[in-house]
This record gives structure tokens, sequence and C-alpha cells, in this order.
């Protein structure tokens, strides 16, 4: 099979409506082969409707997909042995343990049964690979995912929203694996909306907003051309309460004066700068307004202690 | 199609079944309960009522116009040949039949009494044929005029039917309704929720990243669920101890309303989105295909509505082939028409999964 993979997926004029709602206007992009792409966007973006174009799980209403040179639809079922797919959603079979499910799947897509065990060593899901999947916390669970979607060694492998909804500790031990995947020359598609996971893992992001790619590039580059850098200001309580951050832009107008009125009047506990962030430019890019809506009650933003003006 | 993909779908279900308290319920409910009907109504008998009296008047007799059907609480039913009366007996469409003498008795003495059959069920208590016969013969009296002894016509009572009175005890009786319970439940209920479970679980999005095709899943899917169909008949007939009767047409017959029964049930996968759709969609399929078979014998409009529903014939054909004997009754109409309405439910069924693919 003659496959391209130097540009391992290749995306050209992506549209797809639903009625008359258009969720992706027309977009167009390339993944390098090897590398890990970052599709960024707020929840509504159109992230997880591209994806499930790209993979064949969705119809588009127009535009071109093509995986490793093979176009989609035309070669699915060449595609299917190409591709690894980690759904946002965790559609395990919660009855049955994690080994027996993955015997099913290796079954299923010819996988030597040898590799079941590869895979639950690769997610480092040891003992935990024998209890029904339904007793398993969310991250053990998004681990059984990624070893199913690893088990017949795709050469492109999809990730949608990995690490939402996990435990700083499942989800660290997920970028490991995403990491080791890339090294040893699988291409990553990732989707996030969390802009830390996406600026430390991706070697180019795009980000995605109302059906729109409205930047792709690096993620150094994205946050130069479109981030701000800041000056966080830590503000002594005039009351009882505790002290205050507020984060200003460097440059900003307003920024001498402010800064000076507190010193002034000898509130400023410290002051440091701060680079611009991967956030702040996904913010400018995509409306200051918006904020990421959070899928569950773990998702929710911690308080911050920092203030933007 | 890939065997290999196929037998890993059956032992996936097989597996997932066997966690699954739905699944389990639905094949024990059958079980349970021919076992309870078998053993605590193992000697009562039922067939009291005489709604149906089949008559057979050769040549024609001037009894047929004197019996007062609606003085006796009957309805008559007329047949050309004997045959066709004690086949209908046996099947246990008509209650009770009568050979009619073609003659009048004449008063030149006992000599030449004319004869009155009755014809019943084997099964049919005494205290019911006597009850029977008496009522018989006091019509017989008022109509010649005779109300004292002697009759003027020699009454006479042949059995018919069955393999043995045991088997059509009333628990005997319900068992092939329960086989019916059973197989309807998996193919209508657990085979459609099986389906929807997968829908709603979005396991479906995963099996379909693999090469596994639609025809795979649903071969895979009916396979399991037609084996379990198999286990739970086998189950039921083992346990109640139901060797007799004709076994090769008893599986025939568990083996094609099986197949029916899944057709159907794949209709339902197929419009039902999620569990709860199911839920009701199955069970009021379930409802028709149980309860109109069941109680056609009660009703002429049930009676008449039984022969458009499919499990009808599968009801008929598992009694006939676990009580009658078949030498007199027609077990083979039963199996083509059976025959028949599966052929039509699987073009049907693939050419709806073929419409929904393109879709």
């Amino acid at each position: 099979m003659a496959t391209n993979m130097q540009t391992a997926v290749s995306v050209d004029s992506l549209t797809k409506s639903f009625g008359k709602h258009e969720a992706v206007k027309g977009i167009s992009f390339d993944v390098a082969a090897g590398t890990i792409f970052g599709f960024l966007g707020p929840n509504g973006a159109g992230k997880t409707t591209t994806m499930r174009m790209i993979t064949g799980m969705l119809a588009p209403t127009s535009g071109r997909i093509t995986i490793a040179g093979l176009d989609m639809p035309d070669r699915r079922d060449a595609i299917k042995a190409l591709i690894g797919v980690v759904p946002d959603h965790q559609n395990l079979y919660d009855r049955l343990t994690a080994r027996r499910q993955l015997r099913l799947f290796a079954d299923l897509t010819g996988a030597a049964p040898a590799r079941v065990d590869e895979v639950i060593s690769l997610v480092g899901l040891g003992e935990y690979a024998d209890i029904p999947t339904v007793r398993l916390s969310r991250g053990w669970r998004q681990r059984v995912l990624i070893a199913r979607g690893l088990l017949h060694h795709p050469k492109v492998f999809f990730l949608d929203e990995p690490t939402s909804a996990l435990d700083p500790q499942s989800a660290i031990s997920i970028r490991g694996v995403v990491r080791r995947l890339r090294d040893e020359g699988t291409t990553i598609f990732l989707t996030t909306h969390y802009m830390e996971e996406a600026s430390d893992l991706c070697d180019r992001i795009a980000i995605l907003h109302d059906g729109r790619i409205v930047a792709s590039d690096t993620p150094d580059n994205i946050r130069m051309r479109f981030g701000r850098p800041l000056i966080d200001v830590t503000l002594r309580s005039r009351e009882s309460g505790p002290d205050k951050t507020v984060s200003l832009p460097i440059g900003g107008p307003e920024t001498p004066a402010r800064i000076s009125g507190w010193l002034a009047d000898g509130s400023v506990v410290r002051i440091h700068t701060q680079e611009a962030t991967l956030e702040e430019a996904f913010l400018r890019l995509t409306g200051s307004t918006w904020h990421p809506q959070p899928e569950t009650f773990d998702d929710l933003p911690k308080p911050s202690q920092a203030e933007h003006p | 199609m890939n065997p290999r993909r196929i037998f890993a779908l059956f032992k996936k279900d097989l597996l997932d079944a066997s966690r699954n308290y739905h699944v389990l319920l639905l094949v024990a409910t059958p079980i349970i309960l021919s076992l309870l009907f078998s053993n605590l109504f193992s000697e009562s008998r039922s067939n009291t009522m005489m709604p149906r009296v089949g008559v057979l008047a050769p040549g024609g007799s001037p009894l047929l116009e004197k019996l007062q059907p609606k003085e006796f609480g009957i309805r008559l039913v007329s047949f050309s040949s004997r045959d066709e009366m004690e086949s209908r007996i046996a099947e246990g469409d008509v209650s009770f039949g009568l050979v009619l003498p073609s003659v009048l008795p004449q008063a030149s003495g006992p000599r030449n009494l004319p004869k009155l059959t009755m014809i019943y069920p084997v099964e049919t208590p005494e205290y019911a044929v006597e009850r029977f016969r008496s009522t018989l013969e006091g019509e017989l009296r008022k109509f010649l005029g005779k109300p004292a002894p002697p009759l003027p016509i020699e009454l006479s009572f042949e059995p018919i039917g069955g393999t043995s009175a045991k088997q059509r005890s009333f628990g005997g009786d319900m068992l092939p309704m329960l086989i019916l319970m059973a197989m309807g439940m998996i193919g209508l209920l657990a085979l459609p929720l099986s389906f929807a479970e997968e829908r709603e679980r979005r396991t479906l999005d995963a099996l379909f990243l693999t090469p596994t095709t639609t025809t795979e899943l649903i071969v895979g899917k009916c396979l399991f669920s037609f084996v379990l169909q198999h286990v739970t008949v086998l189950a039921m007939v083992a346990l109640n101890g139901r060797w007799d009767g004709n076994q090769p047409y008893f599986w025939l017959f568990v083996s094609l309303g099986s197949l029916m029964f899944l057709l159907v049930g794949l209709f339902v996968a197929a419009v039902a989105e999620t569990q709860a759709s199911v839920n009701a969609m199955g069970s009021s399929l379930f409802l028709c295909f149980q309860m109109v078979p069941t109680l056609s014998a009660t009703n002429d409009l049930l009676r008449m509505a039984a022969n458009i529903v499919p499990s009808t014939y599968v009801l008929r054909g598992i009694r006939k082939a676990l009580f009658l004997d078949l030498s007199k009754v027609d077990i083979v109409g039963d199996l083509l028409v059976l025959a028949a309405v599966t052929g039509v439910l699987y073009l049907m069924t693939r050419f709806v999964f073929r419409r929904m693919q393109v879709a």
C-alpha cells in the first residue's frame, strides 16, 4: 500500500452542516508525520465534529480529507488500519475487564494476542487490567481507552480531550504516554481546551473558533504573535482580608500610572513579570469574553489568585 | 464476512450478558415459570369450557336442524370429513365433535338404532364428558318425544388426540406458551436492548473504528441471541422432562420461531434508538406476539387476528410437536407459513438495514 507519511493528515476546505447550522466552515490544515498536532478551541467550536469527520465516523458536507495519502471515505477500510482513536466519551463495556475488552478489540483488529499485554504495560494498567471497568476511576478508564486505540500499532493516533476531568496525576501520566508515542514515530492529533497541555505537548497547534481556524502555528509563535506579557502586582489588603494580585499588560496605556499610584500609597507587596501565555493568545483570538464551559464539576477551574484587568 | 470477528462479537456478548442481570432475568423468568406451572398444576385439568362443537352429518341429518346450540351454550362448526374434525379437535380448535346419524330412529324397534358418536380429546375431564352427555341426551329425548328410557339412539363416546393424557395437563399446556415467551423475550427485548445499549454508550463507534462491518455485527449479535434462545428452551424442556413428542419438529419450530423473533427484534433495534424506546416498543410487540395466539381460543376476533400474527404458527407447531399425534394433525402447513413469514421478514430486514447504511 503506497502511503504518504510525510503529511500524516491533510484537510482541505472541510465543512459540516447540521440542518441550517454550519458547525465547520471550510477549514484546511496539514499534520506532519511524527508530530503532535493540537486542535484547540472552546466547547462547541467544532473540534470533535472535525475529528469525527477525519476518522470516518461522520460524513463531511464538503471538502477533502486524506490520511497518509489515502482519501477518506473512499479508502476508509485501509485508513481504519492506520488510525487509533480515543474519543471524548469513555465508551467502554463496563461489565467486562480491561483485559477482556482489549482481547475483543485485538480479535477485531487482527492484532496478536501478545499485544494485549504490551499495551497494558505501555499505559501502566497493571493489576487494574483484571477489574471490570465500571469499577475503575476516570483516569484508569482513560488508560484503557488509550490501550485500546494502540492495539493495532496505529500510525496516526487521535485523542479527543484525553485529560478532560482527570486528576493531575492521571493527566501527567497520560501526557507522558502521548510523548512516548510521538518519540516512537506515531503522529498524534490531540484536541483539547487546556492551553497548558497544548503548550506543553504540541509541536503545532490550530485554534478553532466558531467552526473556523483562527490561527495555526507552533505554540511559541502563537504566544509571541497573539499573547501579551503581563506584570503581576500583589497588593496589601486595606482591611484584614488576604493580599490581592492584579495582572496588567506590559505596555498597556494605564499600566505605568496604576503601578505608580500603588507604589506611592505603599500598598505594593511584590511585583513580577509574566511571559505571554497561550491562554492569553487564545483569549484574544477567540474573544476575550470566552471561558471554557466545564463539562463536569471536576472540570471547573480552581479559583484564581490572579485578576485580569 | 469474517468468522473470527463474528465469533469475537459473539464471545463478547456472551461474557457481557453473563454479567448483565437484565438478560439473566429475561432468561430465568420463563424457566422458573415453567417449573412452577409444572409442579403446581400438574394434576389439574382445563378445557371445561365447550365453546365450539364440531358436527359431521354425512348426507345431512335431521338432527342437525333440531340441535339447539344456544341451549347447550355451544356453537356448531360443520365438517365434511371425520379426519378433518378429529384433526381440529386434536389441535384444540374445536372442543368436541358429533357424528350425527343420517336417519332418525324408526318405530320398528331397538335392532336398527341409529348411532350418534361423540368424539372428545382424551384429556377432557370425565365430569365434562358426563355433563355434555346428559345435556345431549335430554335434548334428544325432548326432540324425539321419549322422556323415559330407553333412548332410541345409540350414544357412543370416543376419546381421541394426544399421546397421553398426562402431557395435556394444565402445567403441560403452559409449556409451549412459556417457550414462546422465552423466545420472544430474547428476540424482541434482549437483542434490541443490546443494540440500544451499544448506541447509548457509544461502544458502536469503537466497534466501527475496527474493520468490523455492520453485517458482522448483526450476525454476531443474532448468533448469540439465537444460541441463548435455544439454551433457554433446552433448559425448560430438560427441567420439565418433556423429551417425548416429535423432537425434530419441535426443534425445527423452535429454530424458525427464534429466527422470526430475532428478525422482528432487528426491526425494533433499527427504529428504537434508546433502551427506553426499546422497552416501550419491544414490550408492546412482545405482548401482542404472546397474548394473541395464547388467547385465540377464547374469542372469534382474536382467533382471526391470530392468523396474521406469526407467533401463532410457532405456538401451534410446538403444541402439535410436543403433544399431538402428527398423523392426525397438519403440522407441515404451520411450518410452511412460518418459513414463508420468516423469509419475508429476512428480506424486509435486509432492505431496511441497507437503506440505513446508505443513509
